[in-house]
């Protein structure tokens, strides 16, 4: 499963590694756009098995932040 | 004779206002509510943080009860408030906190883009490595979103309100209402006075013509429009730096810079210094 940035922004901290195990809701990066910090979280369980993003990057609405195998 | 502390200000949705002596960060906490589906108009002061946090993880700390420590969990309207001018709401916090300062202490708080509250530096301190400022307050959002649409926002201030002396090290950083007013500060009123302006402010964001007006309040009251700049991103090969004017903010908060040659550059993420006209 594809998680997709829904806005252009910064990745200003990448939270987990890839190979990871993350529940529903963890905090996979945080974006800062527009004087905020957006969490980015595990729209499911499973695996971090793609982890498309680093600190700093600059990203846009669509682009794949990670990729998580439902466990 | 200072102010009781209250639990809901009368005629506005901050109508549950917890106090606690000491918490991690007042914005973890009303984040972790808002996920739980805790409801908008929720309050949380604290008189000492242990993980308080500005933007990027940067510390933020103060002695007990010498600070108003404040976040409000926010749920607006997704018909009214897009992401993209979310960040009117830091705005409106700004504006509000700015008119009751002024209100109570007669001090004259302004806006360095793009949420710090600072005054002027004092004059007979210029040295080349004043920044020009002091930094009275910060403030930091936190978004939460479901299919690109704000399902909760928190927003959190530190406000430096009777810190009765400034730290050595801070001294070219920060300063505090007190040491700005010459007498203490009655803090509850402060934050009472706070949500009443916000209420007004955060309503008054529902509609075009508000968030217009949000905007000019915005820029009257900024410290960076009209001052020359540099512009400090983070990026893989280093810090890149961006000298100009700063010569608007748009409606989506961006700063508008003008650089050398003329071209205008909006920021969205960065942090700025303000230079002096001769360039030092």
């Amino acid at each position: 499963m594809e998680v997709q940035a829904e806005l252009t922004a910064t990745v200003w901290k990448v939270v987990v590694e890839q190979g990871a195990s993350v529940a529903e809701g963890d905090e996979l990066v945080i974006l800062e756009s527009m004087k905020m910090e957006i969490p980015v979280v595990a729209p499911t369980a499973g695996t971090v098995t793609e982890l498309k993003v680093g600190e700093e990057d600059r990203i846009n609405e669509g682009d794949v932040i990670a990729v998580i195998e439902p466990s | 004779m200072t102010t009781d502390r209250f639990n809901a200000v009368e005629h506005t949705r901050f109508t549950d206002v917890k106090w606690v002596s000491q918490i991690g960060s007042t914005n973890t906490e009303l984040l972790s509510l808002a996920r739980k589906g805790g409801h908008e108009g929720n309050v949380l002061i604290a008189d000492m943080q242990t993980a308080g946090r500005g933007r990027r993880g940067r510390v933020w700390t103060a002695p007990p009860g010498t600070s108003l420590m404040m976040s409000i969990l926010l749920r607006p309207a997704p018909q009214t408030l897009q992401l993209a001018n979310a960040s009117l709401i830091t705005s409106a916090l700004a504006i509000s906190t700015i008119e009751a300062v002024q209100a109570l202490t007669g001090v004259e708080l302004r806006v360095k883009w793009p949420n710090d509250l600072v005054v002027d530096s004092p004059n007979e301190t210029e040295k080349d490595t004043d920044p020009g400022y002091r930094k009275v307050a910060g403030i930091l959002s936190e978004t939460l979103l479901t299919n690109a649409t704000i399902d909760a926002l928190v927003i959190g201030m530190g406000l430096n309100v009777n810190w009765g002396y400034v730290p050595s090290e801070l001294e070219q950083v920060a300063t505090s209402l007190d040491l700005l007013a010459n007498s203490n500060i009655d803090r509850n009123d402060l934050a009472y006075r706070i949500l009443r302006n916000f209420e007004l402010h955060y309503e008054e964001l529902s509609g075009e013509e508000g968030q217009a007006r949000t905007l000019q309040r915005l820029r009257k009251h900024s410290a960076t429009l009209g001052r020359r700049v540099v512009i400090l991103s983070e990026a893989k090969s280093g810090t890149e730096r961006l000298y100009g004017l700063a010569i608007d903010v748009d409606d989506s908060g961006r700063l508008i810079v003008q650089d050398d040659e003329g071209t205008a550059h909006a920021i969205s993420v960065a942090d700025i210094e303000h230079l002096r006209l001769d360039g030092r």
